[in-house]
């Protein structure tokens, strides 16, 4: 009987903030929100001061002003050894409308009653 | 808001566009990463189950034999999350679904072929089901397994699946998990209340009353500027 195992392991991808990220978080999986600012040279999505490039296939279906989710790895910018890092994604959700306030808070509720920093 | 699902699911459509499924009774909803069970215990609280049986505690795996306190056994999951992997086997099509805490592989078994018709929409989309469900938010609803050639990981085997397009579905999503969190756990406490019945039914009952309005009315309730939001003294609350 298949089953689902025999697939490579894809990991969990905890929901960060932009501003939460740090430079040691490279490699980790993760899931960020943010407004796309910038899809002209490169792809950038903030919330409020904070920003993060991505790289994504298919960024062009991302219009400036799009609310979105990008799941992905941290990675550092290609070319510098103590570069930003960049977001390398692998799955995007558009969340225009969304109440950015209410789900930070709710968030955070996840994260206290898991006991965990994400 | 919500509307309360009927006993029969034999005529829902399976695929929700527009607004979060009902609640389905009798589904204890799971953040993945949680490892909860419920079902009616065969004899007291605890249940004596088969000796492959496992009961999961709040939080975390413990064998049958080393269970105290009141422990809840789950057979069957509501879970929410983005779909990270759509990917059409021999036999099923496989999602994997991230909510952030974690993964779990769903599969839609070709035969017998699913009753809802969204479920069967997916499995005739072939090659196409990634560009579908890759990124979505899906609502899925199915019997958890275990996988012992991975470890005994678990995975589900789907029932019904929805994609969710409200962008405030997966907030709702959370602030009810920690609803029932607390319910569960209040229920399992061993310090706490004894459940009403012997079997486990009150609990399973009394999840059951933990309801999507309930959660909407006490969670989402205005703050002072007459805007929906939970404010600081509501989750004071809730936790």
């Amino acid at each position: 009987m298949d089953d689902a195992a025999d697939d490579g392991a894809i990991k969990s991808a905890a929901v960060v903030l932009i501003e939460e990220i740090s430079a040691g978080d490279v490699g980790k999986s993760v899931r960020v929100t943010g407004r796309c600012v910038s899809t002209s040279e490169h792809l950038i999505i903030a919330d409020g001061p904070a920003q993060l490039e991505v790289i994504a296939d298919g960024s062009g279906q991302v219009r400036e002003n799009d609310m979105v989710q990008y799941i992905g790895e941290l990675a550092r910018e290609e070319g510098e050894a103590e570069g930003r890092l960049v977001l390398k994604a692998r799955a995007l959700r558009n969340v225009d409308g969304i109440d950015l306030a209410m789900y930070k808070r709710a968030v955070a509720m996840r994260r206290k009653m898991l006991g965990t920093q994400h | 808001m919500h509307r309360r699902s009927k006993a029969s699911s034999g005529s829902r459509r399976g695929v929700v566009t527009a607004h979060p499924p009902v609640d389905w009774p009798g589904y204890c909803k799971l953040p993945i990463s949680l490892r909860l069970c419920l079902e009616k215990p065969a004899n007291g609280p605890t249940g004596s189950g088969s000796d492959k049986s496992e009961i999961l505690e709040y939080g975390r795996l413990s064998t049958q034999k080393e269970t105290h306190g009141r422990a809840l056994r789950i057979t069957s999951a509501h879970v929410q999350g983005v779909v990270v992997e759509a990917r059409p086997k021999s036999s099923f099509l496989l999602v994997r679904i991230d909510d952030g805490t974690g993964i779990v592989g769903c599969m839609l078994w070709h035969n017998p072929p699913p009753v809802s018709e969204g479920a069967r929409d997916l499995i005739e989309c072939g090659g196409t089901v990634r560009q579908k469900l890759l990124g979505k938010f899906v609502s899925v609803r199915g019997r958890l397994r275990r996988n012992w050639k991975n470890d005994g990981e678990r995975e589900m085997n789907i029932q019904e699946i929805g994609i969710l397009s409200d962008p405030n579905a997966e907030t709702l999503w959370m602030l009810e998990l920690c609803q029932a969190a607390k319910e569960i756990a209040r229920a399992t406490a061993p310090d706490g209340d004894p459940p009403p019945s012997s079997n486990g039914d009150g609990i399973v009952s009394e999840l059951k009353e933990v309801t999507v309005e309930r959660g909407m009315a006490r969670l989402l309730g205005p703050d002072d500027e007459g805007r929906g939001g939970v404010g600081e003294e509501s989750m004071d609350v809730v936790l």
